[in-house]
């Protein structure tokens, strides 16, 4: 769970995903595009750095256990 | 009729045994009775009926102490034992007819090899006898101790031997605990006496792992007692193992043959148990060596297939990371495609009719008001001139 958006990894890339199929249908809310689009860009940050996270937290743990 | 002194009658008997054996004979005889005065020996030899043991036969003989302290030590280096009553021997004798001590054969050799042959028959006999009772191997069935460390000894206290044993078991590293159970160790009365000791054994109440039987000194003593029944009997139906070490080089006596372990000497037990002790511990030390090297192979296996785990772990979350990256490039590639300001950036505006994008003029009417959206800020605007 991430204390900014308040939500996990999962959630936002689900959100992500209904982000990207709200806008690629072509009667999309144009008025609501900027905001759609910020907010999945966002999105795309948080679950990057996560990945980002996880990727330097596992490499971290296996270094240590793979000792002796 | 002739009348005539005793002395006479003595003279012309003496006159006739000495004709009547100008040489000497052999003659095969059981002793009964032996004494030795003032260095001769003198005896009393019998026959006896076999079947019966009635008495056929009794004569006086006598060994003359000039051939006596030649005869006796030969006789026991050939047989293991002294003359003595109830031996069978072949002797040569030269009868001779005494005025006043009357007939007497006077012995001049003896051939142990019959003596040899009759105690060899009878311990045949024994060996048969213990066989057929089904206790001859008794005792070696018993299983031999690893570690024995308590030990019951029969032996004399002043004897040599003893002193042997308790010196060279003395100088041993492991604490041998000695009890030691008084007995004669030779002679006649010996096997009475070591069951007696043997019997003390059981009665201590005390455990022990073996019963160690020692006699110190020359191998020229009497060991007879050693082929006697009873004795080999109580040492084949002892309870816990019985060790010999009866000082002798040459024979093995039925005590030897009965009991668990025979050695030669005192001695030579200590040093048997002794080393005993120190094969044990030396295997001892082995297993426990081979144990901590299995353990810490087994340790190095595990801790291989472990790394390997950790690697193939390591190796999963790369992958998991990379599919998810790929996934989430995916989704913003297709977001910034759909993202309208891209396109408002390179000049092009939208507008809005009704909050709707407007793609087509037809719907409008001169005055309707709609909204363009550019790439920096909006405006409204008020239809005026419309081209379908």
């Amino acid at each position: 769970m991430n204390k900014k958006t308040g939500i996990t990894y999962l959630q936002a890339r689900q959100e992500l995903q209904s982000l990207a199929e709200d806008l690629e249908k072509p009667d999309a809310d144009l008025g609501q595009i900027a905001s759609k689009v910020k907010r999945a860009l966002e999105l795309v940050t948080y679950c990057r750095d996560y990945l980002l996270k996880v990727q330097k937290d596992t490499e971290t743990i296996i270094n240590t256990y793979e000792k002796d | 009729m002739e009348k005539m002194d005793l002395i006479d009658l003595q003279r012309k008997l003496e006159d006739a045994v000495s004709r009547a054996f100008e040489e000497p004979c052999w003659v095969r005889a059981e002793i009964n009775q032996l004494s030795v005065r003032n260095g001769h020996c003198h005896m009393e030899l019998v026959q006896k009926e076999k079947a019966t043991d009635t008495l056929l036969a009794k004569a006086q003989a006598v060994i003359w102490a000039s051939v006596f302290s030649m005869l006796n030590p030969y006789f026991r280096t050939s047989t293991g034992m002294d003359l003595r009553p109830g031996l069978q021997v072949l002797l040569c004798v030269e009868p001779r007819m005494h005025p006043l001590y009357g007939l007497s054969l006077v012995v001049t050799d003896a051939d142990p090899s019959y003596t040899i042959g009759g105690l060899e028959l009878e311990r045949r006999k024994t060996m048969e006898r213990l066989e057929r009772e089904g206790i001859l191997d008794m005792n070696r069935q018993l299983p031999f101790p690893a570690v024995p460390l308590r030990l019951a000894v029969i032996s004399s206290q002043t004897a040599a031997g003893y002193q042997d044993f308790q010196d060279h078991i003395g100088l041993s590293k492991y604490g041998f605990k000695l009890t030691l159970f008084t007995s004669l160790m030779q002679g006649t009365d010996a096997p009475a006496s070591i069951i007696r000791a043997m019997e003390q054994v059981i009665d201590s109440g005390k455990e022990f792992d073996l019963l160690v039987m020692i006699r110190g000194g020359g191998a020229s003593a009497d060991l007879h007692c050693y082929d006697n029944y009873d004795l080999a009997a109580h040492i084949a139906q002892f309870p816990i193992p019985v060790v010999t070490g009866i000082g002798h080089h040459k024979d093995v006596h039925i005590a030897d043959r009965v009991a668990s372990l025979s050695l030669k000497t005192p001695t030579a037990v200590a040093d048997y148990l002794d080393g005993l002790l120190a094969a044990e511990e030396e295997s001892l030390f082995r297993i426990s060596h081979n144990l901590e090297r299995a353990v810490l192979r087994r340790i190095d296996d595990e801790k291989q297939s472990l790394n390997y785990l950790v690697r193939d772990i390591g190796g999963a979350v790369r992958w998991i990371i990379q599919h998810h990256g790929h996934v989430l490039e995916l989704l913003e590639q297709r977001i910034k495609q759909n993202n309208p300001l891209t396109l408002l950036q390179k000049g092009y505006s939208l507008t809005l009719f009704r909050g709707k994008a407007l793609l087509d003029a037809s719907p409008l009417k001169e005055g309707d008001r709609v909204e363009t959206i550019l790439s920096k800020g909006c405006f409204g605007a008020i239809v005026n001139d419309i081209e379908n």
